[in-house]
């Protein structure tokens, strides 16, 4: 049932963003209905609640300088956007919009701003601090995270000031996603203009800044940060949004951040009673589920891990040396090794068999777009040998493998250090290519030395690496165009370098143009079958998300969309 | 009690004379000396035992190192039976086991499977010295596998890869000491001999290495070797590593020893017959600092050992799926495995046994050296 309404909510999410003539407007925009929306409760005033965050704390208070989670977990509490994700629904919601409009041709988006809704400091909120983000988002100099996701075709769009309330975007083309990329957070013009104007606006809002100076419109301001050790955030007084009852949210006066060197001390911090809920790592569920009966927390599942985790093969005609570099573009080659993943092993190992096998680039949250009959590469050894044997990759009389010129196949795959999925799942496929007669040369190198080579020598055979999930699709722009920065096996390329490549990219700006969510998903149906077909990736497992919630914090639900309860914080309350 | 002429295999065989005090060589009295110490023999077959271990590898082990099994992760050690259902006293078999609880990782004896240990048997195949062969020391039929110590997260036998990571891990320490000994001792006696200049310049250069902090240079060496080393090659470099840190200190003090050593008269006696340098070094001086040399010998071994496993534990060492001590402690290095597979910890058990041999029997070899603590 709860599935049901999801897609349908996610279809209306789509119709919407996708502009067939649409306005969105919410009954009384200050009012949040907690009970439907967050099959929650009207909750008391007061009290604090403490949670764990990961081993260090923000690089800078400054929304488009930050490109860590270290740093947007903070600072997406202070700053907001035109527009949010609906945390139960994907749905775009109007946020400091208080209502959008969608022309019929899908090339303008006209917003109307909330009023009354006063910055940290006191200053009105209006349509110049609008324009000034995108100026400062659009600002190559800037480097913000959110530009590339703001471009079509790589053309910005335009933006005027209709009036003090009220701005209008033009877009070039029709692009169904920009929905989900324009809620990037709005900064205050009156306070960073000027640096903005002198070219000085990275250099703004470090961490050398006085925590009181840190201006946004979000429900939370900053009261203190030690840093790496301690981040405290206070409510916002004169927050915008009230609850059903007419209470000004949020609830809690006090969060405090406090970082953890490793997911062992914050799992012991946590039995010890120092924070308020925490993300389990998969690796830890026997510990917690032990302990649950006789706890004070409740442990939740939240579904599959919007991550993923996979092995890529370099097919970069310009770094990898040949023989490699026919073995790895030989669609046959990586066809028959996607077979030496032994992913029931690696979830069984690394997760305690609490996890989900990964065969698509699709996040697994989003039911909508992930095809379910696409072509698999279940683990059969077997299968691999007769795969290999019918490329013409023989296994030799000495338990080696050699190509048809004879040259015996031998690669290094390369993860970083600290995440046991990753060491889990290069030791088994080692072992497993050993068997295959083929030499697996697997190290453990520094993480920035792996994002390093991935990114800029592009010097490696084979990388063993994950990424973070977006909801919508058109997030994997980067990974998926031939152009992307993160296409990893062959990034940056002027013009696609095979055919399948070129059939990816025609897809995904068709899916981009595409208005019917219907005829969009048919498009990546596509895609995800010439992806199952091509293995450019060897997808693993994904964790399930778990939650462990202490019973006194009320509305601390898991949302449907990443799964985590971070959503929720401004409907939390505290029952003593 | 005095000694006679009349009695002389009781001490040995050695010559006596006169008022009954025998003649014995330095080593002789050092071994008579040494058998005294209780804790010091204690540790020396300690230590023969764990290095003929490490030596026969192939044969004590029932399982490759490498052997791994995917439905056994982190299985508990298998309880040996030496009583049969019937309540007799058989020959010492085991029980087949099933895995009950697949997220705690519980395995559980099936009663109903009994499997005999089998000595002398046909397994894996290895090889010993330049023969290969498969005789290894115990083992079960299979599907069975025993498991004396417990299994790793990949359902690798813990015993057998003690077994071959001792070689790694206790032979880098012997190898890197005999490295680390003839750079320090010809580096120190080179200096202490020539003094002047050569030995300001060759002490100020020992003096860079001794204060670089060495577990950083240890770290920093080991991550720039690329990844496509064979695991021969890798060990061998390590081990080069770790005596390229280990030999300044040792420098230090045998130049100290030299400049005092050759100031007496049977290095002038030497020189004044003609010896050449290196002859007098080799042959009159360095020989007289050998007591002091196999003390330290014996001492910085476990540095070594700590090193190897310090690195490998942190991953930059031996590398999976080749088994160290260290790297083999790795895997306890979470809060589960500490928890839930406490025998993942047998590794660093076995360390600190042969850190502590090691102790005991150099500060044996001390007293049994020195000249002052002769009763």
């Amino acid at each position: 049932m709860k599935r049901k309404i999801f897609v349908l909510a996610l279809l209306v999410a789509l119709i919407v963003s996708a502009g067939v003539v649409s306005a969105v407007e919410l009954k009384d925009p200050r009012i949040l209905e907690i009970e439907s929306d967050l099959n929650g409760t009207v909750g008391r005033y007061g009290g604090t609640m403490t949670v764990a965050a990961g081993a260090s704390g923000p690089k800078t208070y400054n929304p488009h300088r930050a490109a860590e989670t270290s740093s947007t977990d903070v600072t997406d509490r202070i700053f907001e956007g035109l527009v949010a994700l609906h945390r139960d629904t994907g749905l775009v919601l109007p946020k400091l919009a208080r209502a959008y409009e969608i022309s019929e041709d899908g090339t303008e988006v006209t917003f109307h701003l909330r009023r009354g809704v006063q910055w940290h400091d006191g200053e009105e909120f209006t349509a110049d601090d609008v324009i000034f983000t995108f100026d400062v988002v659009y600002d190559v100099n800037v480097g913000s995270n959110s530009r590339s996701g703001l471009l079509i075709d790589g053309q910005p769009m335009e933006y005027e000031k209709i009036d003090d309330y009220t701005v209008k975007f033009t877009l070039p083309r029709p692009h169904a996603p920009i929905m989900f990329s324009i809620g990037t957070p709005i900064v205050p013009e009156h306070l960073l203009g000027d640096a903005f104007r002198e070219g000085r606006y990275h250099e703004m809002w470090g961490l050398e800044t006085p925590v009181e100076e840190i201006i946004g419109t979000g429900a939370w301001k900053i009261a203190s940060y030690r840093i790496d050790q301690e981040l405290v955030l206070v409510r916002n007084d004169n927050y915008y949004e009230f609850d059903e009852a007419g209470n000004r949210l949020p609830y809690l006066n006090r969060v405090i951040f406090r970082y953890y060197a490793s997911t062992d001390t914050s799992t012991l911090a946590f039995f010890n009673g120092e924070f308020d809920y925490i993300g389990i790592p998969a690796n830890q569920y026997p510990e917690y589920v032990d302990r649950e009966p006789i706890s004070r927390w409740t442990i939740i599942e939240a579904g599959p891990n919007p991550g993923t985790t996979f092995i890529v093969i370099n097919q970069n005609p310009s770094t990898v040396p040949e023989p490699k570099l026919s073995w790895f573009s030989d669609v046959k080659f990586r066809q028959a090794i996607a077979h030496a993943v032994d992913k029931e092993t690696i979830l069984d190992m690394a997760m305690n068999g609490k996890g989900y096998i990964q065969h698509s680039p699709i996040n697994m949250r989003n039911n909508f777009f992930l095809k379910e009959d696409i072509k698999t590469y279940p683990y059969d050894l077997d299968e691999a040998h007769r795969k290999l044997e019918a490329a013409g990759y023989l296994l030799g009389a000495d338990g080696v493998r050699r190509d048809p010129q004879g040259n015996p196949i031998e690669f290094d795959l390369i993860t970083n250090p600290g995440v046991p999925v990753r060491q889990i799942s290069g030791e088994l496929f080692q072992e497993d290519m050993a068997a295959l007669g083929i030499k697996v040369n697997f190290q453990l190198i520094d993480f920035n030395v792996v994002v390093e080579k991935l990114t800029s020598t592009f010097e490696w055979d084979a990388i063993l690496i994950g990424l973070t999930g977006t909801f919508d699709p058109n997030g994997g722009s980067n990974t998926w165009l031939s152009s992307g920065n993160l296409h990893m096996w062959n990034p940056l390329q002027e013009s696609p370098y095979t055919d399948w490549e070129a059939e990816i990219d025609e897809i995904w700006r068709a899916a981009q143009r595409a208005m019917d969510p219907e005829v969009r998903r048919e498009y990546y149906y596509q895609f995800q079958d010439i992806v199952a077909e091509q293995v450019p990736l060897f997808y693993t497992v994904t964790s399930e998300n778990m939650v462990a919630v202490r019973d006194h914090l009320m509305n601390a639900t898991p949302d449907l969309v990443s799964g985590s309860v971070g959503s929720a914080w401004n409907f939390i309350w505290i029952d003593r | 009690m005095a000694r006679t002429m009349t009695e002389p295999e009781k001490n040995g065989g050695d010559i006596v004379y006169g008022d009954g005090g025998a003649i014995r060589s330095p080593l002789r009295m050092a071994w008579r000396k040494l058998k005294r110490h209780k804790l010091a023999m204690v540790g020396m077959w300690v230590l023969i035992f764990l290095h003929l271990f490490a030596i026969f590898a192939g044969f004590f082990a029932p399982y490759s190192e490498l052997t791994t099994d995917r439905r056994r992760t982190n299985h508990s050690p298998t309880k040996v039976h030496f009583i049969s259902p019937e309540g007799k006293l058989t020959r010492p078999f085991i029980y087949g086991h099933t895995r009950t609880d697949t997220l705690r990782n519980i395995y559980e004896e099936d009663t109903s499977q009994v499997y005999p240990i089998r000595f002398f048997v046909r397994g894996d195949k290895y090889k010993i010295l330049w023969f290969e062969t498969d005789l290894r020391l115990f083992g079960v039929d299979s599907p069975a596998k025993i498991y004396l110590l417990g299994a790793d997260r990949y359902g690798r036998d813990i015993f057998s890869r003690l077994a071959y990571g001792g070689r790694r891990s206790l032979f880098i320490g012997i190898i890197g000491l005999v490295v680390s000994m003839s750079i320090g001792l010809v580096y120190g006696g080179i200096s202490g001999y020539f003094g002047g200049w050569v030995d300001n310049l060759m002490m100020r250069v020992a003096e860079v290495i001794i204060s670089i902090p060495s577990f950083y240079l240890l770290l920093a060496l080991s991550a720039v070797l690329p990844p496509s080393l064979g695991s021969t090659e890798r060990f061998i470099m390590i081990t080069f590593i770790l005596a390229f840190i280990g030999w300044a200190g040792l420098a230090r003090v045998i130049r100290g020893m030299v400049l005092s050593i050759r100031q007496q008269d049977f290095v002038t006696a030497a020189e004044a017959v003609g010896c050449s340098q290196p002859r007098v070094i080799i042959r009159h001086i360095l020989p007289n600092t050998m007591s002091y040399i196999i003390v330290n010998a014996t001492l910085s071994i476990p540095g070594f050992i700590l090193s190897e496993a310090g690195l490998s534990l942190i991953g930059v060492g031996i590398q999976h799926p080749d088994a160290s001590w260290g790297n083999m402690l790795s895997e306890a290095l979470n809060l589960t495995s500490l928890t839930r597979y406490p025998w993942l910890l047998v590794p660093g058990f076995v360390i600190f046994i042969t850190v502590l041999s090691y102790s005991f029997f150099g500060d044996g070899i001390r007293d049994a050296f020195d000249p002052r603590a002769q009763t």
